[in-house]
């Protein structure tokens, strides 16, 4: 029963969090809540799409409406890094300086040291600085030397990224789109939201400076802790199985899901689930959640499979689970 | 979780159809052939093709699930061993016992043979090639063994088998490659299968249109070797059975005319009133069926040609005449083209085993009249007629044969040769006449006889036309100086194997045997080359053998012949036969029966339409509308109605007798009398209807009603088989029916179907069922009416297209059900209840919103029930990523 009454609780939480950020972007909130998503199942996002889509926006919207400590209007802290071709893996974590006081080297934190990193058009850095993330978004510390520096307990990164087929980019490594929990295709809005932004354009920056931090760094810790609690039923851990297995085995897919995305997958469901005000998985969940999460870790042999075949896999899945009665 | 399936349910699908089907269908086809054969298969083909079928379906079907095979088929054996054992105690009687293991054996080796099929099918690419080659072997196997080569027999099977390997290996190879996720998958699917159709449609087509020129040669040859199948192997290759009797054959080939006739099989037996000078030794001649004319130098055949100039053959249809009506064409007299030492001779023939179709008569007949046969004979015999004809005082069967002595018949001859040697030449000729009946085609072999002709008569000295004609005969009788014949009869000639060879060549100048067409042929072109005009006669030998009855002959069926006729100026054609006497036949047993003498005489025959018979005081009246009194016409002011006394008389149809309750109303008949009473009442001339009738007898006695059918029936052996087949109009409101009840079956199914479902959800007691059928049979009510899932999931379907405009509460439903899925949690009352109710409140607030008729509409849509059941996910939903 206490479980319970936390979903609504969490729940609440969240709704307050998704209207907040709807105030600044709108008509997303399918992807405000993937993005959630990948906040609360402690993972990371990779946005993906044409440049003035609103994707930086997001990023700034959501730190800023997460307080760094109850009662505070302080946000958490929130990096940005523009990628670029010529930027260093030292601009990124930091790097020991002189210190004439002391006459010691001492260690300068670099903007890694942040809860929320938005990392602009990661894919126009070169790949030794796209590697330098791997270890930070995977294991929440960077290590330099022999020294190992935790990250802050929260760290959420939010990459952009442009399509590859455009100029100035480089195809992020396949261990690199591992480690984002779900990519996300941003998309634009529809026409009437269209003109609604246009109407108020003067007001976005506006919103965004006034916007209210309406959860602090806790509470989300709280609702990560919470969306691991969710209970997931044997059926639903099945699926994902047959799911990742048939990736593998597709004559049109090259690279399959791995294992770890499988458990990868398995966290954004709960996470998912709760953000939907649920304590269980659905089959809706998978649904909804199989082309982000999956999507991008595999290669496909050509363009078509690149559109069918996960969509196939799902729904020869779905049809499965579709027709099975009761599962306990 | 269930292991992943082999193949995918479209693949399945694809093999089912594409690859099991056909394989089916052929089999059946196959089986259906060996049932014929075979007396182990018992003539079950239908079931038999649906073991195979099932072993087929079966073994596609598992190794789709990724069955074992050997596992399976071990089992197979197993319970195929077992049934084996155990019919031994269930079947009481050992009859049936042994009965049910053979059949059973064959259902479970088809079975079997099925399961081996689809396995191959499913599991091996290489497995198509070697079935392939399988189905080719035991085509040609049943090629080797078939003894009727026609066309049908051979092209069939042929082009079936061909046409099913190729699709075979194609379509094996296709659906192993195919991709069954591609969009539009069914109709590149139906794309690919219907070029493949055309190709192979255009190719056999092409195919068989250049080998149809072969196809002729070969068929023609083999025409008349085959066995027929529905008389004794013995008959004559001249004759065949249409059906009703024996009748000469209507094309020649050369090869396989054996004289193979039942020698003791009697045709016909003929009075012939032909005699010599003397009035007392009678002169036989020759039967005429029919003439051969053309010779198709391609096929090597002798053909009839029914567009020949001066045709003077009278064939009259003999079942159209009404019995004692006689029919004339004097037209064919004139076409004759003889005027000398000519006279009118009358025959009657009365037959046997001869068709009751077949009209043979000596040459030049112009006149037939169906006659009766005695009462006394009419066991024997089954029909007659009488026919007349103008025969040539020169012509004599007795020409080749020598006259043995007898003095009268040397002088014949003589005085024959005497007449014919006045013709110098055919300079009077008509040059068209000469043209066609000395046609020859050219080339190597028909100038090598050209040339053997030349030097037969320079050897002779030869220069009349009949002299050179009697050179021949004698070349064809010369012996060696041992006295052995240069020429010899044979029934197996040698026949060269290739079917293009000049046989003619062959007989004349390599093996020098042959039978009657043999020497009939090279006569022809002998005589053809210098220039005679001739012709082929078909019909049969006369042979007179006994001296009982003078001017009567019997036929048998060895005397089915072929010989030659040659055309003299003013004389006309002349029969000429110059085969060589078969020296080792068995003479044909002389004739001890008496011939059908003929006692009565029909005085009177009427034809007419019957209108009514009492068949208890026997007498029937008729409207008559043809009258014959005392062999003349008599002239009827209109329609005259008759009534006759029918106690004493027979009543015939076709050539059977049949009782007086087969007569009906409304028939055509001809009422003939003998009766003794209209003997003594003559005809007088000029005298009218209203006069004569008056003299008769009233009612008139009638000895003999034959029955005329509305139309010649056909009987023939061709046209037997279509009158077994059901018309096309009956089978055509079967299809319709069919097509009707299966359509109402296609349209009731999305009802059945959702009845089902809704019986499930209201009367199933769990709550996990019932939750389980409200959420199918909502979907499906939903899907049915053509409310279409746009995008997303059930739960989002529910929210934004269905509960706004519904106000079903659906998704909250859904939202409950999917809670009691997968949730830990157990249902709150206010839950369960909403699972219990949803499902009859959904559907009443659905009707509110679409009327009747729409929802009946899209509710008969059989289409969308299958893509329900089918793909429920993906409908609707974008295929972008």
């Amino acid at each position: 029963m206490e479980n319970h009454i936390e979903t609504e609780m969490a729940l609440a939480n969240i709704h307050k969090l998704i209207a907040n950020v709807e105030k600044v972007i709108k008509g997303k909130s399918e992807m405000i809540r993937l993005i959630l998503t990948a906040l609360l199942s402690k993972g990371h996002i990779l946005l993906e799409d044409n440049p003035g889509t609103g994707k930086t926006v997001m990023a700034k919207t959501l730190a800023k409406s997460i307080s760094s400590a109850p009662g505070t209007h302080d946000g958490v802290s929130f990096h940005r890094i523009q990628f670029t071709p010529d930027l260093l893996p030292m601009d990124l974590i930091g790097s020991h300086i002189f210190d004439d006081v002391n006459k010691e080297f001492i260690f300068k934190k670099g903007p890694l040291f942040t809860n929320i990193l938005l990392a602009d058009e990661i894919n126009r850095a070169s790949p030794k600085v796209q590697s330098a993330l791997l270890e930070c978004m995977a294991e929440n510390q960077i290590t330099i030397g022999d020294i190992t520096h935790k990250l802050h307990d929260m760290f959420f990164t939010i990459a952009t990224q442009n399509p590859i087929e455009m100029e100035g980019t480089y195809p992020l490594p396949a261990a690199q789109l591992d480690r984002f929990s779900l990519k996300i295709i941003f998309g634009y809005v529809d026409e009437a939201t269209e003109l609604e932004i246009y109407k108020d354009y003067l007001g976005i920056s506006n919103n965004l400076e006034h916007i209210e931090q309406v959860l602090s760094m806790q509470e989300i810790l709280h609702l990560q802790a919470q969306a691991e609690k969710v209970f997931i039923d044997d059926a639903m851990v099945e699926s994902v199985r047959n799911i990742v297995w048939h990736t593998r085995r597709h004559p049109d897919i090259t690279l399959g899901a791995s294992t770890r995305s499988g458990i990868t997958f398995l966290k954004c469901l709960k996470a998912f689930a709760l953000i939907n005000g649920r304590d269980y998985v659905t089959e809706e969940d998978i649904q909804l959640l199989t082309l982000p999460v999956l999507h991008h870790r595999m290669i496909f042999r050509n363009k078509e499979a690149e559109k069918q075949a996960l969509n196939n896999i799902l729904y020869a899945e779905l049809d499965r689970l579709h027709k099975v009665k009761k599962t306990h | 979780m269930a292991i992943p399936r082999h193949h995918s349910t479209k693949k399945e699908w694809a093999q089912y159809l594409l690859l099991g089907l056909p394989t089916v269908i052929w089999m059946a086809y196959a089986i259906f052939l060996a049932n014929q054969w075979l007396a182990v298969l018992s003539n079950n083909w239908i079931w038999q093709s649906f073991a195979f079928a099932t072993g087929l379906g079966l073994a596609i079907y598992a190794f789709a699930r990724r069955l074992r095979f050997i596992t399976l088929t071990l089992v197979c054996l197993g319970i195929m061993a077992i049934i084996k054992w155990a019919a031994q105690f269930t079947s009481p009687e050992e009859f049936d016992a042994f009965f049910f293991i053979i059949s059973s054996n064959n259902y479970f080796t088809l079975l079997l043979a099925g399961w081996i099929a689809g396995f191959g099918f499913s599991r091996s690419r290489f497995f198509t090639i070697f079935w392939a080659v399988l189905v080719l072997a035991v085509l040609l196997v049943v090629i080797a063994s078939i003894t009727e080569p026609m066309r049908k027999a051979l092209i069939i099977p042929t082009v079936a088998v061909l046409v099913y390997v190729t699709y075979i290996i194609y379509t094996g190879e296709f659906i192993r490659n195919m991709n069954e996720d591609q969009s539009g998958f069914k109709w590149f699917v139906a794309r690919k299968i219907i070029a493949f159709g055309i190709l192979m449609a255009l190719v056999i087509s092409i195919a068989l249109q250049m080998l149809k020129p072969e196809w002729n040669t070969i068929e023609k040859e083999w025409e008349n070797g085959g066995k027929p199948k529905e008389t004794n192997e013995r008959q004559n290759s001249l004759t065949r059975n249409d059906g009703q009797g024996v009748s000469t054959q209507t094309s020649m080939g050369l090869q396989g005319f054996n004289n193979r006739a039942n020698k003791d099989s009697l045709l016909f037996v003929a009075k012939l009133d032909n005699y010599f000078e003397d009035d007392v030794t009678p002169n036989p001649l020759y039967f005429v069926s029919d003439y051969y004319t053309l010779f198709d130098s391609l096929t090597q055949t002798f053909e009839i040609d029914s567009l020949r100039p001066y045709n003077d053959l009278f064939k009259p249809n003999l079942t159209a005449l009404p019995l004692y009506f006689p029919m004339e064409d004097t037209g064919v007299l004139g076409k004759s083209m003889s005027y000398l030492n000519r006279k009118v001779a009358d025959a009657e023939v009365y037959k046997t085993q001869l068709s009751p179709r077949h009209f043979t008569a000596p040459s030049t007949a112009f006149f037939v009249q169906p006659i009766s046969v005695p009462e006394e004979n009419k066991d024997i015999y089954k029909s007659a007629y009488r026919t007349k004809m103008l025969v040539s005082d020169l012509n004599s069967a007795y020409f080749v044969y020598n006259p043995g002595g007898d003095e009268g018949l040397a002088f014949f001859q003589e005085q024959r040769f005497a007449a014919l040697r006045s013709i110098p030449d055919y300079s009077e000729a008509p040059p068209d006449f000469m043209a066609y009946y000395t046609q020859m085609p050219t080339g190597n072999d028909y100038d090598s006889i050209r040339i053997l002709a030349d030097s037969i008569i320079k050897m002779a000295n030869a220069v009349t036309p009949v002299d050179k004609i009697i050179a021949i005969r004698n070349y064809f009788r010369q012996a060696d100086s041992t006295g052995t014949p240069l020429f010899r009869y044979s029934d197996n000639p040698g026949i060269p194997g290739i079917p293009s060879a000049n046989r003619l060549c062959h007989f004349l100048f390599d093996s020098k045997k042959g039978y009657c067409a043999y020497y009939a042929g090279a006569t022809l072109f002998l005589l053809r080359s210098l220039g005679i005009p001739s012709r082929i006669a078909t019909g049969f030998l006369t042979v007179d053998r006994s001296n009982k009855n003078p001017g009567w002959y019997w036929f048998y069926e060895d005397q089915a012949h072929a010989w030659v006729q040659a055309w003299f100026p003013g004389y006309g054609w002349l029969d000429f036969d110059t085969t060589i006497p078969d020296t080792e036949s068995r003479e044909s047993p002389q004739p001890d029966q008496t011939p059908p003498l003929t006692s009565q005489t029909a005085w009177l025959v009427a034809n007419g339409k019957l209108l009514d018979v009492d068949t208890i005081t026997r007498m029937a009246n008729m409207q008559v509308s043809k009258l014959l009194y005392w062999d003349n016409p008599v002239a009827l002011p209109g329609l005259v109605p008759v009534t006759m006394d029918v106690k004493l008389a027979t009543i015939l149809k076709d050539t059977g007798r049949v009782s007086l309750s087969n007569l009906q109303p409304g028939m055509e008949i001809v009422a003939v009398s003998f009766s003794e009473q209209f003997k003594e009442l003559p005809p007088v001339p000029g005298e009218k209807w209203s006069a004569l009738s008056q003299r008769w007898p009233n009612p008139i006695p009638i000895d003999e009603i034959k029955i005329i059918a509305p139309e010649p029936e056909k009987n023939t052996l061709e046209n037997k088989e279509v009158k077994t087949v059901v018309p096309w109009t009956t089978i055509g409101w079967w299809a319709l029916a069919f097509l009707l009840v299966a359509g109402v079956i296609a349209i009731s199914i999305p009802f059945a179907i959702y009845t089902w479902l809704a019986a499930r959800a209201r009367y199933t007691t769990t709550l996990a069922s019932k939750a389980y059928f409200s959420y199918m049979a909502s979907l499906f009510y939903l899907n049915q009416l053509g409310v279409k899932k746009l995008k997303g999931t059930h739960q989002q379907f529910a929210e934004k297209q269905i509960d706004p405009v519904f106000e079903t509460g659906l998704a909250n439903f859904i939202k409950v059900y999917q809670k009691m899925k997968y949730s830990n949690h157990s249902l709150n009352a206010n839950e369960e209840k909403i699972i219990r109710k949803h499902h009859p409140g959904f559907v009443k607030n659905v009707r509110k919103q679409i009327p009747f008729f729409k929802r009946v509409k899209h509710f008969v849509n059989t289409g969308t029930a299958i893509e329900f059941f089918t793909q429920p996910n993906t409908l609707g939903t974008g295929k972008k990523v």
